[in-house]
């Protein structure tokens, strides 16, 4: 039994984890390269996730033709217990539903990210987040309110397109899910070593002078937003399907904007590995206080998880403020197939200057401390 | 003979007016919007319950206290937080993010103390409306008289600091130019203190009025925050005065407007009440991003001042 126990609490680890690092790796793609402060990031999970309430169990009663004189959202459980009756000898049809549910998220996201942004994206800072707050606020209303969407504050069940898989269900999906994040990490990974990734932190350092070259730098930062809009998708849809369930009231602002964002605040902003470590020790940390939320809960007159975002907010506080640049700081890009060692044989004949290596110049600071 | 929709309109204009009026003068002075202001507000939210219910005493004591508690709280954030990561060099994303954070703690020490007073002292805390608790004057509830009376007050007392005293003129050149200002001598970190101060005290006395005529609790923070923030950036982020009007536009026209919806369409249009807020600011993002302020200079230039020729002298 309690080793049951613990492969659950690994297995759902491991699943937030990915969950998370898709986020955090678009968010980072938004804010460590482009520069745009994507505090509405929320709003792309909870659009992967209506699209999964919404469509599925829609698409399958018509599909297998389930109690078609039924209202969908009332008998919400009855008819998905039945689809899942039928999943469970269909493998093609519960593969093909989810491609297609993921297809649908992509493009809807990709118009939501376009809609979102396309108030403020000229402009920078300030205006740009509020908009993004409220439009991420927005998003949650019409799925709270708007009942036959995902059912208001209740719930729809999502039907078990794996269910075909059976014992091996829950492996299964976890691989499913690491495939996506692989394919996320390896296009976001690929994009940042290219000639876009170059574009995009020029925008980001100077828009002004990246315009002035000739880049489109508006049309930029909406293509970037509208991308890891429909990517960041993906992990409201492999949630939907993990959990057999869409809740609108899920998607809050803590925990799926703000926690990102300490996430790849703590890793580091600017490269994918520093937000993969970010969101593995928190996630980590978070899986624990979960695990460990009842012992405590006997003796506080409060729930443990006012307590925890508290001590989530510190936390955040203390590394904006003694650690901003992360565990793992940003390096230059490295652009694929140049010899970087001829260029700096290059650079010097010419008489360049070279920026000094971060860690030399850390040696020669401890050497000085060491002088004196 | 009075309609309740306009006392409606009228008590969540005065609330949201003060609160713009707040942004406004931080974003102005410190060009950080503070997204931790509406917790003040929630903090003022629960000094007027804690009146009511569990002291059983006069709501409007909670007036002082709610303003003095916002002013501490935001004294402790730009001290501690805004101005140390200031110092240390942050820009205004980093401090967007802190601010951000702190909301969360906040807000999250006010569902502390509404659970502990659920089941220490066993009162409801979530979701309270004090309407009885509140004097009236004829068919005038007194929460409507004493925040309009007080938001006249807040305006005109602004305005006179802003263009009669030294310390006004000291804020304004700050706005105008803060290392300019500091050159001359102006203590540009006092200044920032005060606009902090004020904005924080004014959020906390927004809150303690809510209660009294909407139904509130720790989530009114955040319905209340979109209104706020669509108000000043309708007002154009630059000005006191647009802060103002942009906080009576908004509000008026987001409480009439989803009482129009509802009559229109039926009660569930209610409940997208804030998208009305949002799509005014979206508007005026894309068509007028110096909003109403620059609008109306608009305006003046081209149908009040006399007409200029190419090289700027007046014909």
């Amino acid at each position: 039994m309690t080793n049951e126990i613990i492969i659950q609490w690994i297995m759902d680890l491991i699943m937030f984890f990915l969950l998370y690092l898709i986020v955090t790796m678009n968010l980072n793609f938004m804010y460590g390269y482009t520069g745009i402060p994507h505090f509405g990031i929320s709003l792309s999970v909870a659009g992967g996730g209506y699209v999964v309430g919404a469509l599925s169990g829609r698409m399958l009663r018509w599909w297998y033709n389930v109690y078609p004189e039924l209202d969908f959202m009332y008998e919400n459980g009855k008819i998905t217990d039945q689809i899942n009756l039928y999943l469970a000898h269909d493998p093609v049809t519960g593969i093909g539903l989810f491609i297609f549910i993921l297809a649908i998220s992509l493009i809807l996201n990709a118009c939501l990210g376009y809609i979102v942004s396309r108030p403020a994206i000229r402009l920078t800072g300030s205006y740009l987040i509020i908009v993004l707050i409220g439009m991420a606020e927005a998003v949650r209303v019409i799925g709270m309110n708007y009942y036959p969407l995902v059912g208001g504050t209740f719930w729809v069940h999502v039907p078990d397109a794996f269910a075909w898989m059976g014992t091996f269900r829950r492996y299964g999906y976890l691989l499913i899910a690491c495939l996506f994040t692989l394919i996320v990490f390896l296009l976001l990974q690929s994009l940042s070593t290219s000639p876009l990734a170059r574009v995009v932190r020029a925008v980001r350092e100077n828009s002004v002078s990246a315009e002035c070259v000739g880049k489109d730098v508006v049309g930029i930062r909406t293509r970037i937003v509208v991308l890891c809009s429909a990517l960041t998708s993906i992990a409201g849809v492999l949630y939907g399907f993990y959990i057999h369930a869409v809740l609108s009231t899920s998607y809050t602002r803590a925990t799926w904007t703000f926690y990102p964002w300490l996430m790849f605040m703590v890793g580091g902003v600017g490269n994918n590995m520093g937000a993969t470590v970010g969101t593995f020790i928190f996630i980590t940390l978070r899986r624990l206080i979960i695990f460990y939320k009842h012992s405590i809960e006997a003796y506080v007159p409060f729930q443990v998880q006012w307590l925890e975002q508290i001590m989530i907010g510190i936390m955040l506080l203390l590394i904006i403020i003694f650690r901003p640049q992360g565990l793992i700081p940003e390096r230059p890009t490295k652009m694929r197939g140049l010899n970087y060692e001829q260029v700096e044989d290059e650079f010097r004949e010419k008489g360049i200057k070279l920026p000094e290596k971060q860690a030399k110049r850390e040696n020669v600071f401890i050497k000085r401390l060491l002088r004196k | 003979m009075f309609p309740p929709i306009i006392k409606d309109a009228l008590v969540y204009a005065n609330c949201v007016t003060m609160m713009s009026i707040g942004f406004t003068l931080v974003y102005m002075i410190s060009r950080v919007p503070n997204f931790a202001q509406s917790t003040f507000a929630v903090l003022g939210v629960y000094c007027t319950f804690s009146m009511v219910r569990i002291l059983e005493i006069n709501p409007y004591i909670a007036m002082p206290l709610g303003f003095l508690l916002g002013a501490a709280l935001a004294l402790v954030v730009y001290l501690g937080v805004v101005n140390t990561l200031t110092k240390y060099g942050a820009g205004p994303i980093l401090l967007t993010i802190s601010l951000l954070a702190l909301q969360q703690i906040f807000l999250a020490g006010v569902q502390i103390y509404a659970d502990y007073v659920r089941n220490v002292i066993g009162i409801y805390s979530r979701g309270f409306m004090l309407r009885v608790n509140d004097f009236r004057v004829g068919e005038f509830p007194g929460v409507l008289l004493v925040s309009t009376v007080l938001i006249v007050v807040i305006i005109a007392s602004l305005h006179l600091v802003l263009t009669r005293t030294q310390f006004g003129i000291a804020m304004r050149a700050t706005v105008e130019n803060a290392p300019l200002a500091a050159v001359l001598g102006i203590n540009v970190k006092r200044i920032s203190v005060v606009s902090w101060v004020i904005t924080g005290g004014l959020a906390g006395l927004a809150g303690t009025f809510l209660p009294l005529w909407f139904s509130s609790g720790p989530a009114s923070g955040g319905t209340l925050s979109t209104s706020v923030f669509a108000a000043s950036v309708v007002g154009g982020l630059s000005s006191i005065y647009g802060a103002m009007i942009g906080g009576y536009v908004i509000s008026l026209l987001e409480v009439w407007g989803s009482y129009l919806l509802m009559r229109q369409l039926g009660l569930w249009a209610g409940a997208y009440r804030m998208l009305i807020p949002l799509t005014l600011m979206s508007l005026f993002l894309m068509y007028e991003p110096g909003g109403i302020v620059s609008l109306i200079e608009k305006i003046q230039e081209r149908y009040l001042r006399p007409k200029k020729t190419r090289r700027g002298q007046s014909t």
